[in-house]
């Protein structure tokens, strides 16, 4: 067991001492202190062994300091400056007020430590003050919460417009397609035939196209596929943790109370030192059911609360734009509130970061369901994840086609994602994009071998809703880095380019256009009707013929292939009834289509908790917890 | 390092350029094989517009066919050679692979070339080139499914499941004696199956690997229900030429049993690099599994093409075991002695492939084997050659050229036609009056059965059996007759087909 620090130890001895708390729960608490990798009093706060309040007052008066609550006594906002608030955070420590012409410094960790600190910091001619630390938190928060919520909406649209979805359409953008509309029109009133042929030819090229490309993707997402994992796997036990840097894990929620112990649980399970993990609950402010609830649970002890003040568009990438003002790592991840990350993740992501180049800014994690059993919709869902993340993904980085990250355990180097203005809080898929947006400016993504488990969507409603953001959020990504196509060029390369019409562009266009072949097929394999005879001269007829038999056989056979990898062989049959699935997705591509329109911004909340399974896991996490206690 | 990158362009051209040189070569001394003749001859129909596009996608096995039309497409003015060019390409490309999975295999430059080069002067791999494309698609296939099989059972990688897939359906569409391969792979597959896998879930992983074949197999039957009206209508179309069995009144065949043994020796003999690699692995299951799958598929491949009576001559099937050689050289564990081994093994293979050169007696392979010795040789069905040399230069000739498309090959056009699919054809069907030049109608008493002529004119079949003279109808045509071009050929040709006044 590690040796607890001078002012823990102290700290641990004076409670005892007073009668705070037992011999027992010291020791205890000193145990799991070390385990955690983090301070003795996060520990007995976290436990609820001790009363915040009375701790930080009887330090106060141990220390013959006076004791103040930030929240009625707010800091001076003129002493705190913006760009040192990481290091506020970091060391529970802000210049208060100047009293008598010196300057009081308020402190949530009084010790030795600290003192150094602040000597070093403002020199001897100081007062200290103590308080909790909730309430420095979120008294910094508060100070610069107008500024920061003002650059967590409009800093990427002030700083690099051109790369915000803020602007749906430019207005060249609507002037082509105002364009080609006109001469479809055109054409459809004066050879109607041809016409109709011609767009009949680009659309089964597009599906031709959109096949191949997937196929080569899954091919060569396939080779190769365990080297990397082995290199990573062994470097990990090299890894020495007084060099493991600070990592910032934000997990914005929106009305999830319920599934706040599997995320506490999942977080305390991370094989990485807690006390280089800063872990930032994102909340909305006015979502007082999950704050209350993460007090209740005593998370405030380990984990930040931050409150994202109320401001339009309420959305994920808003939330974490705000948060990622207070962070203070050198890389930040991102996790769902019912997310269950592999344990040695940050690790993994730590030795992928280093044997990476220079330019590598992000590393995407793989990400599956826990709850794949539990019906129809979730056993599609996972093969659908698992060929996304397992074969196709892979397949990408492998051809240099740029990444459009996945919604969550995406791990960034921070200094990029400052530098690139992080998410765009008008995109609804804010991941994606900013992965496209992260190649054009000169940066990589790479993939690691580790596996963040979710809770998959076990209702059709909630899935299309889902989707249907996912969509929407494709075709902003896709509009928003088409508005300078020769730049795309020269900043991603043919290759990307052609990836890229076909991964972000395909999946959205074939999910809109398959109902419509899907009619005409119905409908003349019904009726054998003549009536589309023109439509399909013969090579066009056996070019159709072809993309239906092989393009659909094809994506059922990727389907079998995607849980292979997994060993998840029992899914494989469900790959026959794909085309319901891909049915959901029309529904759902057609929705975001309309949205786009209609309500561009608006976040379709997906409803977690719903699954059997998360209930369990719910269940299961505070068994756990109360284990502990 | 960027030499390296260009040492397959560099042995791709050189391969192709002594691969197309030597088909020229023995094109001049008449050499053509019956399944390319039959495949241009297709083809020429195909892009004079006289074959309907549902002939053309119904039509067995697509690959081959497809691919030449295409290929004559891309490269036009090859005329009769086009299909052995292209067969002649595809063969440049298989090496190439070879090269490139040996030099991954740690083989060193020379070796590798040197294995490579043994491999293309094997008699029996330039028997398959000169077969045609349809043969060397098979070849591609085994190479796919042994490159597949050698990894399936110890990578769990998903790109060997789409190796062995692929391959098995370019094997069943690449030629007729592939679809008996295919089927004979089955039992064989279990084989390659990681073992944990087949022991969890045997339904789910037969599932994934089969699912591709059975459900392009599934889809071309659509196409020819949708095309034809009936989903095995595909089977009308395969030819004996097609299949590489020669014309149906060729010397009999044997004991087809004791055939199908004579061509999985021929495997043997040309691969006894793979029985030596499975005595060599024999406690590394899954290369020795690998080896005994494939073995076995190309043995079980011949007994049931022999019992089928659909096996193509013992050098052909045997010949696959050259390429299946390769593989299995790529695979031969790293030891000091490996390189003198192979060489060894290799050159095995060769004086096998010679003794199965010498020992097959199909027609086919006696004309390549006198073509390559320099002589020259006639055509593969004199009757259908001269038929074609009589049609040459005339004009609204009624014939069911489908049925015998080697004709139209050898007459080097297609123009001047009318087949099943024109218009003139299905209004002399209506009226049952002929009203054209030349009516070529294959006689009742043929092996091949009656033609679509023959059925729609019944007299004129009754009377080609008994006909002794070609016939034209006709101002243009009335002045010469094909006895007067070539008085042998006329008498050879009156035996199955007649041309009717």
């Amino acid at each position: 067991m590690a040796e607890l620090t001078a002012s823990d130890s102290w700290t641990g001895d004076f409670l005892t001492e007073q009668g705070l708390i037992t011999l027992s729960q010291f020791d205890e608490a000193s145990r799991l202190s070390s385990k955690w990798g983090t301070s003795l009093i996060d520990v007995l706060l976290a436990r609820s062994w001790i009363d915040a309040d009375t701790y930080y007052a009887t330090l106060a008066a141990r220390f013959d300091m006076e004791f103040v609550r930030l929240s009625e006594q707010a800091p001076d906002p003129d002493l705190l400056t913006e760009s040192e608030v990481a290091e506020y955070m970091r060391e529970l420590t802000v210049p208060w007020r100047k009293q008598n012409g010196r300057l009081v410094v308020a402190t949530a960790r009084p010790g030795p430590e600290a003192i150094v600190y602040i000597r070093g910091r403002w020199g001897a001619d100081v007062d200290l003050v103590v308080t909790t630390k909730p309430d420095l938190q979120r008294a910094v928060q508060q100070v610069f919460s107008e500024r920061f919520s003002h650059r967590a909406v409009f800093d990427l649209a002030e700083q690099d417009p051109v790369m915000s979805a803020q602007t749906v359409f430019t207005p060249a953008q609507i002037l082509i397609g105002w364009a080609a509309v006109s001469i479809a029109a055109v054409g459809l009133a004066l050879k109607p035939v041809a016409t109709l042929i011609v767009l009949n030819l680009f659309m089964s090229i597009f599906y031709l196209g959109n096949f191949i490309f997937k196929a080569t993707l899954i091919w060569a997402g396939g080779a190769h596929q365990h080297n990397r994992a082995r290199e990573i796997n062994s470097a990990i036990r090299m890894l020495r943790d007084e060099d493991l840097p600070i990592y910032t894990v934000l997990v914005p929620m929106f009305r999830e109370p319920d599934v706040l112990p599997i995320l506490a649980n999942a977080l305390r399970k991370l094989d990485y030192p807690t006390s280089k993990l800063d872990i930032k609950i994102v909340l909305e402010e006015g979502d007082h059911e999950t704050i209350d609830a993460a007090v209740a649970l005593g998370l405030e002890g380990i984990f930040e609360i931050i409150r994202v003040p109320p401001s339009q568009p309420q959305t994920k990438p808003k939330a974490c734009n705000y948060a990622l003002r207070f962070a203070r790592g050198d890389y930040l991840v991102i996790f769902d509130a019912e997310d269950k990350p592999e344990p040695d993740q940050l690790k993994k992501v730590v030795v992928a970061f280093n044997q990476a180049p220079d330019n590598i800014a992000c590393v995407q994690c793989r990400l599956n369901y826990y709850n794949r059993e539990e019906n129809w919709l979730t056993r599609l869902f996972t093969l659908d994840y698992s060929l996304w993340f397992d074969l196709t993904l892979p397949g990408l980085e492998r051809l240099k086609v740029p990444i459009p990250l996945g919604g969550t355990s995406n791990h960034f180097r921070m200094d990029v994602l400052r530098e690139l203005h992080a998410w765009d809080p008008f995109n609804v898929t804010e991941d994606a994009d900013l992965g496209i947006r992260m190649t054009q400016k000169g940066y990589g993504v790479r993939l690691v071998d580790s596996t963040t488990f979710e809770e998959a969507n076990v209702s059709q409603s909630n899935w299309i809703r889902q989707r249907s953001r996912w969509i929407k959020g494709y075709m902003q990504t896709f509009l928003v880095h088409t508005r300078r196509p020769l730049h795309l060029m020269k900043t991603i390369g043919p290759m990307g380019v052609l990836g890229f019409v076909f991964f972000i562009g395909g999946t959205m266009l074939s999910g809109l256009l398959n109902p419509i072949f899907w009619a005409i097929f119905a409908f003349w394999a019904i009726t054998q009707t003549g009536v589309f005879d023109l439509l399909f001269p013969p090579i066009l007829l056996y070019l159709a013929l072809f993309n239906l038999l092989a393009g659909n056989g094809l994506f059922m056979f990727l389907m079998m292939l995607a849980p292979f990898r997994r060993n998840w062989l029992n899914l494989t049959p469900f790959s026959l009834t794909v085309i319901w699935y891909w049915v959901l997705m029309s529904v759902a591509a057609w929705k975001g289509a309309w949205q786009l329109v209609t309500k561009p911004f608006y976040w379709e909340k997906t409803h977690h908790g719903l699954s059997k399974h998360t209930a369990a896991e719910v269940e299961k996490a505070v068994q756990d917890q109360q284990a502990v206690t | 390092m960027r030499v390296a990158r260009f040492q397959p362009v560099v042995i791709f051209l050189l391969l192709a350029t002594a691969l197309i040189t030597a088909a020229w070569a023995l094109n001049l001394r008449g050499y053509s094989s019956a399944s390319d003749l039959d495949l241009w001859g297709r083809a020429l129909l195909a892009n004079s517009g006289l074959l309907s596009l549902e002939d053309i996608v119904t039509a067995y096995p697509p690959l081959p066919y497809i691919g030449t039309i295409a290929f004559s497409a891309i490269a036009p003015g090859l005329g009769e050679t086009t299909p052995f060019v292209f067969s002649a390409l595809l063969a440049a490309g298989l090496p190439v692979a070879w090269f490139v999975k040996l030099r991954g295999f740690g083989y060193g430059l020379f070796t590798s070339l040197f294995i490579v080069l043994v491999m293309v002067l094997n008699p029996q791999f330039l028997r398959a080139v000169a077969e045609g494309p349809g043969f060397m698609l098979l070849h591609w296939g085994i190479w796919l499914l042994a490159l597949g099989m050698f990894n399936l059972r110890r990578g769990h990688r998903v790109n060997d499941i789409i190796l062995v897939s692929l391959a098995l359906i370019l094997i069943s569409l690449s030629h007729p004696f592939g679809m008996v391969l295919a089927f004979a792979s089955l039992p064989f597959i279990a084989l390659v199956i990681p073992p944990d896998q087949l022991r969890a879930s045997p339904r789910e992983v037969f599932l994934v690997l089969l699912f591709p074949l059975l459900f392009t197999l599934a889809s071309f039957a659509y196409v020819n229900w949708v095309f034809a009206g009936d989903p095995l209508h595909f089977i009308a179309t395969v030819s004996r030429e097609t299949a590489g069995l020669g014309a149906v009144s060729a010397a009999p065949r044997g004991v087809p049993f004791l055939t199908g043994m004579l061509a999985a020796l021929a495997v043997i003999a040309a691969c006894p690099i793979g029985i030596a690699l499975l005595v060599q692995t024999r406690r590394l299951p899954p290369i020795s599994f690998a080896v005994t799958a494939l073995l076995g598929t190309l043995v079980a491949a011949s007994l049931l093409a022999a019992l089928l009576d659909v096996l193509p001559s013992i050098m052909l099937v045997g010949g696959l075991g050259v390429t299946l050689g390769v593989a299995c050289a790529s695979r031969w564990p790293r030891n000091p002695a490996r390189n003198s081994t192979i060489a060894m093994l290799l050159f095995g293979g060769m004086m096998g492939s010679i003794v199965v050169t010498l020992a097959d007696s199909s027609q086919e392979t006696g004309r390549w084997l006198s073509a390559i010795a320099g002589n020259q040789v006639v055509a593969p069905d004199t009757e259908l050659a001269g038929l074609g040399y009589a049609l040459e230069g005339y004009d609204g000739i009624l014939f069911d050229a489908e049925a015998a498309p080697s004709v139209v090959a050898l007459r080097g056009e297609a123009t001047g036609m009318w087949t099943a699919d024109t218009t003139q054809f299905q209004f002399a069907g209506l009226q049952s009056i002929p009203k054209a030049n030349i009516v070529v109608v294959r006689g009742s008493d043929s092996g091949y059965g009656v033609d679509r002529v023959g059925r729609i004119f019944l007299i004129f079949s009754n009377e080609a059996r008994l006909a002794t003279i070609c016939c034209l109808m006709g101002n243009a045509g009335g002045h010469m007759s094909a006895g007067t071009r070539n008085q042998n050929e006329h008498v050879q040709i009156t035996l199955t087909y007649s041309c009717c006044r």
